[in-house]
């Protein structure tokens, strides 16, 4: 057994440690239906800060579209499960197909645009979706799709929530995750390398946007509820600035921005005024001393405490 | 060390007996204070707020204890207000709700409290489907302050034929919008039923300018009345065009029409014999109005709206059926209190629910004649 599989399996066995404890907790009841509905928020938030940040921090290319592909799985997962009343699994698999399938149809002539324009092209695309989605009856149109069962469960989203995330890492130390890390460096030189950049990007696309729907379909599933007010653009902001305050471009920096926005977002609930203020000055104070986001884009690991508590002496 | 220890047991001793001397009952208030539709929310909310301050003021419910409003914000989004809602519920523990605003929040908590039992009511959610559960049956713990979109085609209807004496009517509505759909069916079928017809039906779609087209077919059909059930955008624009073909008949509608733009765009000159439904005015002369009006400009320093009213009512219903399940009672008793409510006074009028958890209360029809809303008449069905 080499080094990195060592390692992946003592994360591992720390996830499942966590798992036990929160599921423990769940069953006595310490932790009531309030925070057990955040954490699940946080295992769907951190899905999504995870597969954007494949896009935004791995490929550099600067997505804004998240939400219309996290409303395809929510919706698509909730027609399989409530009008044809197929098993949750396959809402699940299916969900995450069409997210995926959109995002490679979407990708293939958007992706030829970069900066600015990209950005704005995906932000667009995110709401035709949503105004689709609006205009379909079959799915509720305006008033959106009630009544679908709830399927989420802690066990099943964080566990799911951890194959996401292996497999993200594991796309990002092979060799198509190099070829995404070389044309964010720098796209031309990656071109002159031999890499087909179109097609490293459209795959980072394409999985990042599955994922999103994975992580709708979860979401639809807890909430009863697949609404057109839910998937706007303010939601594809809401993931962009848990994956820039982590860092773009580092895994564990996505998971810790997703997991901080999410408890400050419901600790600060009994102040609805302040909330947003809160939220903001935290924006711009972390942009003022840390613009690269909490950890840049390094990894949280032992090496970095070490120099943290190096520079402390 | 021992001085900390001291003050944190006087501390908690002191939190264990504010608890005891004030056995508070705690409700909750689930609404859109941010995002999108803040303003309904916070509306709503303010006049909830008002009716549990009333209660306060006159000693509390069962004579002693205070109703303490407990807020939650669900962003007006449904998804933050299950959110919301599953705090209310199981951290705060509230004895019952009130809110979200819109439908799709409403739904989108109805099953948490639902599982929990609690009585939720919905001030301002119109959707025919808030009540019921999927299978079709009454969802026993959940009720609406409002009346559902359908009976304001009904109302209409009724005022068409009794107080109006127009029995020959056509229809023009906004395809585009269910709204407009499920009034104009109701409005057809109350109409058929108190000896009326529809002679003629037309359709226009959200966002259309020009209506001529459809408005000659519809003179062609010599109506004695015109109802536009849809939104004052393009209703504005209906009236003038359909007066300067010279459609002179009355023309009626629905609580979409309400916005000061319709009297802008259409003119003065072409509203007049314009009437629509509403659920509330401001110079309704019911003395239920006049004090509620008053209060909240005591209570907030403003003008009371529809949905200031709506919050209000809900409170009204919530605590008389609080009031009379009594002291310490359960949430099941709660919702049979509410069930059971029948000619309970609110401000505007009296409640009195249906089979459906629909309340049953009067329908306000507003007169645009002098350019701004007057209220001519009020409809009980």
């Amino acid at each position: 057994m080499n080094v990195v599989h060592k390692q992946d399996l003592k994360i591992f066995i720390a996830c499942a440690v966590l798992y036990a404890v929160i599921q423990g907790l769940i069953c006595l009841e310490i932790i009531d239906p309030f925070w057990e509905l955040n954490i699940v928020m946080i295992c769907i938030n951190i899905i999504l800060a995870v597969s954007l940040n494949l896009i935004n921090g791995y490929t550099g290319q600067f997505s804004i579209g998240h939400a219309g592909f996290m409303a395809v799985g929510a919706y698509m997962g909730a027609v399989v499960t409530m009008m044809w009343e197929y098993p949750f699994a396959l809402g699940i698999v299916l969900a995450t197909v069409a997210a995926g399938v959109l995002g490679a149809l979407i990708g293939l002539p958007t992706l030829r645009l970069n900066g600015d324009y990209l950005c704005i092209a995906t932000l667009g695309l995110g709401e035709i979706i949503r105004i689709c989605i609006l205009n379909i009856e079959y799915v509720g149109g305006a008033s959106g799709l009630m009544g679908i069962p709830r399927e989420t469960t802690f066990t099943n989203v964080f566990w799911i929530m951890i194959v996401i995330v292996f497999f993200i890492k594991n796309f990002k130390n092979s060799a198509y995750g190099r070829c995404c890390l070389a044309i964010r460096e720098n796209e031309i030189a990656a071109d002159t390398m031999g890499i087909n950049t179109t097609k490293y990007k459209v795959m980072a696309f394409t999985l990042g946007a599955a994922f999103a729907g994975t992580a709708g379909c979860m979401f639809s599933h807890y909430f009863f509820i697949a609404h057109p007010a839910s998937f706007t653009f303010m939601r594809s902001f809401d993931v962009l600035t848990m994956v820039v305050l982590g860092g773009l471009g580092s895994m564990t920096g996505s998971i810790v921005g997703a997991m901080l926005l999410t408890f400050l977002s419901a600790a600060l609930s009994d102040f609805p005024e302040w909330r947003m203020i809160i939220y903001s000055i935290t924006m711009i104070v972390l942009m003022l001393y840390r613009p690269q986001g909490l950890f840049g884009n390094e990894e949280l690991s032992k090496e970095m405490f070490g120099r943290l508590l190096g520079k402390g002496k | 060390m021992k001085s900390w220890k001291k003050c944190a047991m006087m501390a908690a001793m002191a939190v264990m007996m504010a608890s005891s001397a004030y056995a508070d009952v705690k409700v909750g208030a689930c609404f859109e204070y941010t995002g999108g539709v803040a303003m309904y929310g916070n509306h709503i909310s303010q006049g909830f707020e008002l009716a549990a301050k009333e209660v306060n003021a006159k000693g509390g419910l069962w004579g002693s204890e205070k109703v303490v409003v407990v807020k939650a914000d669900n962003k007006s989004e449904p998804g933050e207000s299950g959110n919301a809602m599953t705090k209310l519920v199981f951290q705060e523990k509230v004895v019952a709700v009130c809110g979200p605003a819109t439908t799709g929040c409403v739904m989108a908590t109805a099953p948490i409290t639902f599982g929990a039992k609690v009585p939720q009511i919905a001030p301002s959610a119109t959707g025919e489907g808030v009540t019921l559960q999927k299978n079709g049956k009454v969802n026993p713990y959940m009720f609406r302050a409002c009346f559902i979109d359908p009976f304001q085609g009904s109302v209409m209807a009724k005022f068409a034929a009794e107080n109006k004496k127009t029995l020959k009517c056509a229809v023009y509505m906004d395809k585009s919008s269910d709204y407009a759909k499920g009034l104009a069916a109701n409005f057809e079928k109350t109409l058929k039923e108190l000896g009326g017809n529809v002679v003629a039906n037309e359709a226009y779609l959200a966002k259309d300018v020009d209506f001529k087209a459809a408005l000659t077919r519809l003179k062609a059909a010599n109506p004695e009345a015109i109802y536009v059930p849809g939104y004052y955008e393009e209703v504005s624009k209906i009236i003038k065009q359909a007066r300067e073909l010279g459609i002179t008949v009355p023309m009626y509608g629905c609580d979409g029409w309400e916005s000061p733009v319709l009297a802008e765009i259409a003119g003065k000159a072409a509203l007049k014999d314009c009437y629509y439904v509403s659920a509330f005015s401001a110079d309704d002369p019911d003395p239920s109005i006049k004090a509620f009006m008053k209060a909240y400009k005591a209570f907030k320093g403003e003008n009371a709206d529809v949905f200031v009213q709506q919050g209000y009512n809900a409170g009204k219903v919530l605590f008389a059926a609080m009031e009379k399940a009594g002291k310490g009672a359960n949430s099941q008793a709660i919702a049979n209190a509410m069930a059971a409510t029948k000619g309970l006074p609110i401000a505007g009028g009296t409640l009195t629910y249906d089979a459906k958890h629909n309340p049953v209360m009067p329908g306000l029809i507003l007169d645009l004649s002098s350019g701004v809303a007057k209220l001519v008449a009020k409809v009980n069905m």
